[in-house]
């Protein structure tokens, strides 16, 4: 398998990962990325042979009741939040209304 | 009498505890102290926990009204920082959660708490478990406590250095692909992974969520089986965990015959861990256990498993620090630009790379060649185990290629970094337990881990077999 990838590529793939990345962290990714893929790369050419999956497990599910008190751990969480406006996380507005514009 | 940490257990410290030689608090107030002292020197907590004395009274006034304890009361635990204790930091070594704090016990402190352990510390590691000599940590790396300038191994470094320095006398880590058993052997402690499935995950930071588990660090195998007894467990808050009347027993016990996997290891191996594996086997052989060659065809191919199966699931564990709901927050431009800059600040360069490497493999035109593939290969490997299993009790292998390497060895090449890790994956990918035991030091006095990897829930074949080893 062909393992080049583009400057442009790992600047999209930051993009799609949503981490900010700096030009020298750029320049190290692209050789990174070239020696790691190459090294993964060795799977390619196997063949599936027969294998086996382990499930003791299946549907595990849990009763629908005893649920908790609503509001119990609110603050406890809310606490963690870096911005809160009283019982919710604040985010940035994503829409906007027209007249905005 | 005078409590000397070098040479106490957890079993003779339970000992002494119940025949009054010294109290709880006595016991946490050696390790409190012990562990400032050392810290500056070896980094290995990221904080330690003064309050724990507390604790240490309260096992105290429960032993002196005639309750009979738990082996694991008042004996000083150290819990790796990427699980979580409820109302104290829980940081994973990152940045981004520097000021994180847990909002509920693990099940795993759940169960140390109430078996009236106590907690003294959380531990360095590589940021969120990444990495295999804990120079990933955001708080600088540990230090080897054989030798000041080279790693502890990681990521669970800064648990396995509080109990070969005398600084906890029991610690939790995770291990994931090795960061457990690879630091144990890099500071010649006993270090060991359980069976995917054998102790409960909720509370624990996930990195790879179809190879992580918790296990023990300990001086001694009895110390590492005793801390492993009081973790494992069904858990209905990790769906993962396994009833163990479910899983069929094909492990005669004790064990006896011993696969060596001979193709694999026969190339790149430091020649004293080598030297030092043969010699482990011949003992073994004169405790009357039968060794044998055993091919394990795919084996090698578990690292590139490994590192696609594993840089997948990063990425999507990962996704939810956003710097919305926890952690760190860097405003941008929009809501976009709070999760890209939160993310670029908060993240090390590994953790980046990983996410990236995740991203990049699960993405549209490269998912079945790279983790579709991952996975098929995947079930092979498990098959050539539960193939070789019919025929042996337990397969060993030395821990690590190489002993303990320089600081800023391999930071600058990460598939260097990655090939540590060859011979403690396979145990990761095939869900099986996996045990490190020290056998011993190089000329230089490093030691030298040797490791055993036991049929799907035969813990018990591990910690026997660790128990016939040299020295144990």
């Amino acid at each position: 398998m062909a393992t080049s990838i583009s400057r442009e590529d790992i600047v999209r793939l930051a993009g799609l990962a949503r981490v900010e990345l700096s030009s020298e962290e750029v320049n190290i990714l692209e050789h990174d990325f070239a020696s790691i893929l190459n090294y993964v790369s060795e799977l390619s050419t196997l063949a599936e042979l027969p294998g086996i999956d382990r499930t003791y497990n299946s549907n595990t599910l849990r009763a629908d009741e005893h649920p908790h008190e609503s509001g119990e751990y609110t603050r406890a969480l809310l606490a963690e939040a870096p911005q809160r406006d009283r019982d919710y996380v604040v985010v940035k507005q994503i829409i906007t209304k027209h007249n905005d514009h | 009498m005078t409590i000397d940490p070098a040479t106490l257990t957890a079993r003779s410290a339970h000992e002494h505890l119940s025949h009054g030689d010294f109290s709880a608090r006595e016991l946490t107030e050696a390790y409190l102290t012990r562990a400032h002292e050392r810290n500056s020197t070896l980094n290995t907590y990221l904080e330690i926990f003064d309050d724990a004395l507390a604790t240490a009274e309260e096992v105290d006034r429960r032993r002196a009204s005639g309750e009979v304890l738990a082996p694991l009361a008042g004996i000083p635990i150290a819990v790796k920082d990427n699980i979580l204790i409820k109302g104290k930091i829980a940081s994973s070594a990152s940045k981004i959660l520097e000021h994180y704090h847990a909002t509920y016990d693990a099940s795993v402190i759940e169960k140390l708490k109430q078996a009236g352990a106590i907690i003294i510390g959380r531990t360095n590691m590589d940021e969120f478990a990444m990495g295999g000599s804990t120079e990933n940590s955001a708080y600088g790396p540990t230090k080897n406590p054989h030798d000041h300038t080279r790693v502890a191994g990681g990521s669970s470094g800064g648990s396995a250095v509080a109990v070969a320095d005398n600084c906890a006398l029991l610690a939790l880590g995770s291990d994931t692909g090795g960061s457990i058993r690879q630091p144990a052997a890099f500071c010649g402690v006993v270090g060991m992974k359980p069976s995917y499935g054998r102790v409960s995950r909720y509370g624990l930071m996930a990195m790879a969520s179809s190879l992580d588990q918790i296990g023990p660090f300990a001086k001694t195998v009895e110390d590492a089986e005793l801390l492993y007894h009081a973790l494992a467990g069904l858990d209905e808050r990790d769906a993962t965990t396994v009833d163990p009347t479910r899983v069929p027993q094909h492990s005669p016990y004790p064990p006896k015959t011993i696969g060596v996997p001979r193709a694999f290891i026969e190339k790149g191996v430091h020649p004293e861990i080598m030297q030092s594996f043969e010699h482990t086997l011949t003992q073994l052989k004169e405790k009357g256990y039968t060794v044998v060659d055993i091919p394990l065809p795919n084996i090698h191919h578990a690292l590139a498993v490994y590192y696609v199966l594993m840089f997948a699931e990063v990425s999507t564990n990962l996704a939810r620090f956003d710097g919305v709901r926890y952690g760190l927050h860097i405003d941008g431009e929009n809501l976009l630009g709070d999760y890209v800059e939160t993310r670029g600040y908060g993240f090390g360069r590994e953790a980046k790379r990983r996410i990236m490497l995740g991203t990049y493999v699960l993405s549209a035109g490269y998912y079945d060649a790279y983790y579709g593939k991952a996975c098929a290969i995947r079930r092979v490997i498990r098959k050539d185990f539960e193939d070789t299993f019919a025929q042996v009790d337990a397969i060993v292998l030395p821990t690590t290629p190489s002993p303990a390497f320089t600081l800023r060895e391999k930071t600058s090449d990460p598939l260097t970094m990655y090939l540590e890790d060859v011979f403690t994956v396979p145990a990761n990918i095939a869900e099986l337990p996996a045990l490190s035991v020290p056998v011993g030091s190089t000329t230089t006095g490093l030691p030298i881990g040797f490791q055993i990897i036991a049929p799907y829930f035969a813990e018990d074949t591990l910690f026997a077999i660790a128990k016939d080893t040299y020295g144990n």
